[in-house]
């Protein structure tokens, strides 16, 4: 298997750019939702800078995860029907990294939307707020979705209709692991969810801590989603290729 | 290199032994058997015809040969790869010209396509080169640049046919059904692809009797699961 080239990767991003564009409600959406959660940011200026920083995150994730959801039900479910699986298919060690790139490829055309509420945050903050410790939050919650959206690709592979189960997803992220609603999101379930701990970098003499949670329990999120869907998700290729699904 | 390879089984040349494959039973239909014993020798290089009867499993059995269906039982080796070699060189060594009207991203162009297809292959294809093998299949330089949707049928089947051009890691072409869509011009040119790569081996699906005697010295009939002739 050979290595792929930043060429090849720009590529790729562009394949995911214009794939998101041609939905209609992606740019409309993306725009409309970033913009009345930056205004939503500019209410909460008057509180401190940890409390502003949390509403950044909340911000950038409730944008980033919808859109992530929809790009990883579409990238497995597109290869069947534009029937481009003939060939991406054809080693599924070259799938599994496509579908890898897919999800890296749908975080980068996010990125300038997830950025947005971190800048409105560090423009009302001022001197108040380190700029680094801005960026890392930002970079993290990069990182954070690119496991998500890569976790989900693969985890919506299982399904025969992930259009269905997409919604209930998105609101168990937006519910209980961003906290949104407080009673149903107690303390110790928050805290599995790498979300919460990429807040905390924002809290003084928090920032290495809840960095290293963050990265660890990405990771360990990644790693044991690997690990558990891998293997049924390979199968249910071979079952797909093997039905023919789309072209009956 | 290879020939010491410890996972190397056999001889060279494409080698389909005893091969058993039906379709799964699905919601809408019951399980149709496809494949009921075939077997089929063919010598690297060679050109081989296949016809069939409609729904006897012509494209099957190249989705099949292609690797992407895995037989209930049998055989099946290239170059002495066996299809279930772990690291998925026997898939390497085959490509499936699966044929139009899908097979491409419809919002990319035809360009951005073949660069796609070629990059999975490992091969960096850049803008101009991609626009080269595109002439070459008589896509002028302006289809290079044109969205895949946009594509007429024959088009579409010309740029599966310079996807295939990219490929040089197979030594096998699958062809299914390669003149829909083509114009006199477009058949021509399949014709001249082919005999300009005699080293390439050709096992080619179709209902034109003419064009198949034209292009494969030996044509084979898929009837009730089994190769004959």
């Amino acid at each position: 298997m050979v290595g792929w080239s930043v060429r090849y990767l720009r590529l790729l991003i562009w394949l995911q750019w214009v794939d998101r564009r041609a939905t209609s409600s992606f740019i409309v959406g993306i725009t409309i939702q970033t913009a009345v959660l930056s205004l939503g940011l500019v209410q909460l200026r008057t509180l401190d800078a940890p409390a502003v920083l949390q509403a950044a995150v909340r911000a950038s994730f409730l944008v980033g995860t919808a859109l992530c959801a929809l790009s990883a039900m579409s990238a497995f479910q597109n290869e069947f029907r534009y029937q481009t699986v003939w060939q991406t298919a054809r080693d599924q060690r070259v799938f599994a990294r496509l579908m890898l790139a897919r999800a890296f490829a749908m975080v980068i055309i996010t990125a300038p939307a997830l950025l947005v509420p971190f800048i409105v945050a560090t423009v009302l903050l001022g001197a108040t707020v380190s700029v680094g410790v801005v960026a890392a939050m930002a970079f993290l919650s990069v990182v954070v979705l690119v496991a998500f959206t890569h976790l989900l690709t693969t985890g919506l592979a299982l399904t025969y209709d992930p259009a269905r189960l997409v919604p209930w997803i998105r609101q168990v992220v937006m519910v209980v692991a961003l906290g949104t609603v407080a009673f149903l999101s107690p303390e110790p379930v928050r805290n599995v969810f790498p979300f919460v701990w990429i807040e905390r970098m924002a809290v003084p003499g928090e920032l290495w801590r809840s960095a290293g949670l963050t990265i660890g329990i990405t990771g360990a999120w990644w790693l044991v989603g690997q690990a558990l869907l891998r293997r049924p998700a390979r199968e249910i290729l071979t079952r797909r290729l093997t039905d023919n699904v789309e072209s009956r | 290199m290879a020939r010491s390879d410890p996972l190397r089984t056999s001889a060279p040349g494409l080698i389909l032994e005893d091969a058993y494959y039906t379709i799964p039973k699905s919601r809408r239909g019951s399980a149709r058997p496809i494949l009921t014993g075939a077997c089929l020798r063919v010598r690297p290089g060679e050109r081989v015809g296949i016809m069939g009867p409609n729904g006897a499993g012509k494209s099957t059995l190249l989705k099949v040969l292609a690797g992407l269906l895995r037989l209930d039982s049998g055989r099946l080796i290239n170059d002495g790869y066996a299809v279930t070699d772990p690291r998925w060189r026997y898939q390497r060594s085959v490509h499936l010209v699966a044929g139009a009207p899908l097979g491409f991203y419809p919002r990319l162009t035809g360009a951005e396509n073949l660069r796609f297809m070629a990059g999975l292959w490992g091969q960096d294809v850049s803008r101009a080169q991609a626009r080269e093998v595109l002439a070459r299949v008589g896509l002028a330089p302006e289809a290079a640049e044109m969205m895949y949707a946009k594509y007429s049928l024959g088009m579409r089947q010309r740029l599966h046919l310079a996807a295939a051009e990219l490929d040089h890691a197979a030594t096998v072409w699958l062809l299914d059904e390669p003149t829909t869509g083509l114009d006199a011009d477009g058949v021509r040119l399949l014709h001249d692809l082919v005999a300009d790569r005699p080293d390439r081996t050709y096992l080619v699906v179709s209902h034109d009797r003419a064009f198949l005697e034209k292009l494969c010295p030996r044509i084979v009939r898929l009837d009730d699961g089994r190769l004959v002739g």
